[in-house]
């Protein structure tokens, strides 16, 4: 028997192909470069030695730099005195080594260091509120959905339908506002500013307590934002697949409502929004960044907001940077593993 | 008219009809514009400039005269909101429009036309799409300093028309198969003509919804930049206000009246253009009635 | 009345409307046996889908069920639990959608919904045993086995037709609703499926309901025909009565309708349109259309009944 007609079914058979991996990771570095590109071009938009301009710049506002030694050093080593073209190459090769340069404002701390200190806060942050709007989020839109399928709908599901709507119209920021005026001035029940109570002494029951506490809040104006969209998406999705022919026949077929649910409604609800978390993800780290400003919590946002105040351009473009890499390569990990899912997808 | 021409007009009347009859589109249509001729007409009546430090006394309770106090710089507040309503509507839905026209161009052309040109719009679109706006806005408006209101609004559309650009040329996609379509194209008519006459009237109801999701998403990231402060500080905006509020700490100081007016009025407006859109997605799909 | 598999008593299929709700199955009575092929034959939108998915219950909204019963060896599908009636679904009644463009779960392999119809009724089985059964079921309907392997994206509209009614005889069902189960097929295929069904009623005595507006398929397999006009039966014969004396003057006009290799010229169609089901005229509703009409069809609406041995028509002429 040759191969094609031995089925039994080890291989999932999916339409990847080099094709889709290839345009996939394309794209990808096409954006990167992109940003890249604008963040060495900006800067050097403005006329004269961009060194010089950015510490004229901060010697209005008050500030005062070792001038001199600064300059030269900077100066050396962005060969700014080489023709624009060297300039980028040796941007990029710092780049790629991970050297994006000294801090103004930390000098002579370099970026690279001050990213690591706020990045694991962010990074925790980010993750566990997505994952947890997005998949709640997911759940009860399509059970919203699944429940009321007569065509008549429950005064319940109106009810947490238009609450999810209005809040899903907030961005995260007013929430996070919103949140500590209630919880931290009024009530007292949570701190405001940082990640962690400054006197807690790492790896302590009382530190992990204390990272919960200040977490609670910004996570919370992310979470609830975050979850009405998805749930409101979801729902319309699934309002859709009930239509489908294919839903009618597993009906006719006679089987269990709850394996209708799970295998054929669900399934077909999760994959399509899947390509939406992709694409929500800027959105979702733009609203984090203003978060943690509004709550002064200690990660890559908060950075931001400082060095945009105190003009830290190289802490401004290494965050920035930092932002795009992070959404794009996420962007990227969701984008490779969906063919897996979907049998549509892959490209043929 | 002829008969046709009757037919048609009276047919496209009770569109607008069904448009004005539903609830959602009503509601939300009432919400923002209602605010907006609010926001004008309160201040041609305020006495008060909302810029002008020392204007009045500093850190006035709410009261009859100054309906939301003034702020620690002599100013009163609900002029500041008024004023500010109207420039971050303004800016929001000049940014919109501007984002929109070019979403719609784009993505008619590469969903109609498809080929090369297609390709091309649709890598770019793309590009656009999954960078993080803030990111590079941040970037730009940080480096390039005070920015002029025309300069923000610009900004803020070039990272708007992207997903929308997205959505409407794989609508156009859809359409482009209907056998309306192709009975057109069959008829003779040119690309141009089936673009205007038959594909724009039947994605109007998707058309209305998405605008008005891109105006909210020019108005939120106008407050996210203003907030860091990044926007053009010459005029007032909700947030710039908020950005103001911050400044002064006035979350832990508890001067609400100063915070919680703009963003609720932002909240306001966004639910007020989301309702519409969903009320315009429910015309186009009446599976989706929830009330 | 023990061979009677499926009786179907004054059944009622409305549409809910703004107005007036849509009468699509308005008082349907017939019977299927056992180890016999019924046709239910119309034109466009005179009820037969409705009245088809109707049988099982898989009535959606706005169609809703607005009176009459539905016996299945004398238990009234419309009176039984949900439970009950999700296991006579598919194990002893089987059904054959019209369109199986997307009929079929995009995201499951073929032979994932294959295996689960079985499960779910016969409980979990052997892989082995999975695979040949469903090979086998893939073979019956022209089809290679490793179509199991694939996805509902990669059939064309044909393939994905036969697997359809493959997996409607998965369970070896008493009754089989097909619902233009050869519409989209070409002929080579159409007469594929057709012989199937045949094989599957002398072989394995299973009745089959063929619903078709081609009254010329069902005059190749059926035994009896039903001819249904507006949501009402206008008549029922055996498939030899119908052709050589049809009763009603509506069968006649769609008998005259089909090209034969021995009349020439262009075969007669029946002028006007079905009348609106949401107001159909009183008496007769082929009254408008009909070329024996009497005064009293435009009155009164004429009686179902059973003129001869196995003979029923609605038609003043009798």
């Amino acid at each position: 028997m040759s191969k094609s007609s031995k089925y039994d079914p080890g291989e999932p058979k999916t339409m990847y192909t080099m094709k889709y991996l290839v345009k996939r990771v394309l794209l990808y570095v096409l954006t990167l470069f992109l940003a890249i590109t604008i963040n060495f071009i900006v800067p050097r938009l403005i006329p004269g030695n961009p060194i010089e301009a950015r510490l004229a710049a901060l010697y209005r506002l008050g500030v005062h730099i070792g001038g001199e030694e600064f300059v030269a050093k900077y100066s050396k080593l962005f060969a700014l005195d080489q023709p624009m073209y060297v300039q980028f190459f040796l941007y990029l090769s710092n780049l790629i080594q991970g050297n994006m340069g000294f801090s103004i404002l930390y000098f002579p701390a370099s970026v690279m260091d001050i990213l690591m200190r706020g990045l694991p806060w962010t990074i925790g942050l980010l993750s566990v509120t997505v994952i947890m709007s997005f998949a709640g989020g997911l759940v009860l839109g399509a059970f919203m959905g699944w429940t009321n399928r007569e065509g008549k709908v429950s005064r319940w599901t109106s009810f947490v339908f238009t609450i999810f709507m209005l809040l899903s119209r907030f961005p995260f920021f007013l929430l996070g506002m919103i949140l500590v005026y209630v919880f931290t001035y009024t009530l007292f029940l949570f701190p405001y500013g940082g990640g962690v109570d400054p006197q807690a002494i790492p790896g302590t029951i009382e530190y992990i307590v204390s990272i919960l506490q200040h977490a609670t809040l910004p996570a919370l104006s992310i979470v609830l934002a975050q979850l009405g969209g998805w749930a409101i998406e979801a729902r319309g999705l699934m309002v859709n697949v009930l239509g489908e022919d294919y839903l009618f026949l597993a009906k006719a077929k006679g089987l269990k409502e709850r394996y209708i649910f799970r295998q054929y409604a669900m399934k077909n609800t999760t994959l399509p929004i899947l390509t939406d978390l992709v694409i929500a993800l800027g959105s979702i780290a733009s609203g984090a960044i203003l978060v943690e400003i509004v709550f002064s919590y200690p990660g890559i946002g908060s950075l931001l907001y400082m060095s945009v105040m105190q003009l830290d351009y190289p802490m401004i473009q290494a965050v920035s940077l930092l932002v795009v890499f992070g959404v794009t390569t996420a962007a990227l990990l969701i984008d490779l593993v969906y063919p897996f899912l979907d049998p549509r997808v892959g490209e043929k | 008219m002829n008969r046709h021409q009757r037919l048609g007009f009276l047919s496209r009347l009770k569109g607008l009809r069904v448009v004005v009859e539903n609830k959602k589109i009503l509601t939300g249509l009432c919400m923002t514009v209602g605010w907006y001729i609010f926001a004008i007409v309160a201040s041609y009546l305020s006495p008060y400039r909302p810029r002008t430090i020392g204007d009045v006394p500093v850190n006035l309770p709410p009261s009859w005269e100054h309906p939301l106090g003034s702020d620690p710089l002599g100013r009163d507040i609900f002029t500041q909101l008024v004023h500010a309503s109207i420039n971050s509507m303004q800016i929001g839905f000049t940014a919109g429009i501007v984002a929109f026209m070019v979403a719609t161009l784009l993505g008619l052309i590469a969903g109609y036309h498809g080929g090369i040109l297609d390709s091309v719009i649709s890598l770019v679109t793309e590009i656009f799409i999954t960078i993080p706006s803030l990111a590079i806005l941040l970037i730009v408006a940080a480096v390039i300093g005070r920015i002029e209101v025309i300069t923000m609004a610009l900004l803020l559309a070039v990272f708007g028309w992207a997903f929308p650009c997205k959505v409407l040329r794989s609508q156009a996609l859809i359409l482009k198969e209907r056998g309306f379509i192709k009975l057109a194209r069959l008829s003779g008519a040119n690309g141009l003509e089936i673009v205007i006459k038959s594909i724009l009237p039947n994605m109007l109801p998707f058309l209305g919804a998405w605008f008005a999701f891109v105006v909210i998403g020019a108005m939120e990231a106008e407050a996210g930049l203003e907030l860091i402060g990044l926007g053009p500080q010459t005029i007032v905006s909700l947030g710039l206000m908020l950005n103001w509020a911050m400044r002064h700490v006035a979350f832990t100081r508890g001067l609400i009246h100063w915070w919680l007016p703009p963003a609720l009025v932002l909240v306001w407006i966004f639910v007020g253009l989301f309702i519409v859109s969903f009320g315009l997605d429910e015309i186009g799909n009446p599976k989706l009635k929830v009330k | 009345m023990e061979k009677r598999l499926l009786e179907v008593q004054n059944l009622k299929i409305y549409y809910k409307t703004t107005t007036l709700p849509v009468r699509a199955v308005d008082g349907v009575s017939f019977s299927v046996k056992k180890k016999e092929i019924l046709g239910l034959a119309g034109e466009s939108a005179c009820g037969k889908s409705t009245l088809a998915s109707g049988i099982l219950k898989l009535i959606v909204p706005p169609a809703y069920m607005a009176g009459g019963k539905v016996l299945y060896r004398g238990k009234d599908l419309y009176g039984m639990s949900e439970e009950e009636l999700r296991q006579i679904r598919w194990k002893s009644i089987a059904f054959s959608p019209q369109s199986s463009m997307n009929a079929l779960n995009p995201v499951m392999k073929i032979c994932g919904q294959f295996s689960d119809a079985i499960e779910a009724h016969r409980g979990k089985k052997r892989k082995k045993d999975l695979i040949k059964h469903i090979s086998n079921l893939l073979r019956s309907v022209a089809l290679p086995p490793r179509i199991a392997e694939e996805y509902a994206c990669n059939l064309s509209g044909g393939m994905k037709q036969r697997v359809v009614i493959g997996m409607g005889m998965a369970l070896d069902p008493e009754l089989i609703v097909a619902d233009e189960p050869t519409s989209s097929l070409d002929v080579v295929v159409q007469r594929g499926v057709l012989e199937m069904f045949v094989a599957l009623k002398e072989k394995q005595d299973t009745s089959v309901m063929l619903v078709s507006h081609d009254i010329a398929i069902l005059a190749e397999v059926a035994d009896r025909i039903a001819i249904i006009y507006a949501g009402k039966i206008m008549e029922i014969q055996d498939v030899m009565g119908i052709f050589e004396e049809p009763l009603h003057p509506y069968t006649q006009a769609l008998i005259d309708s089909v090209p034969s290799f021995k009349t020439k010229g262009i075969p007669r169609s029946i002028a006007g349109l079905p009348p609106d089901l949401r107001n159909p005229p009183s008496g007769c509703r082929f009254y408008p259309r009909c070329y024996k009409a009497m005064d009293i069809c435009r009155k009164e609406e004429p009686k179902y009944d059973e003129i001869g041995p196995g003979k029923f028509v609605a038609c003043h002429l009798y």
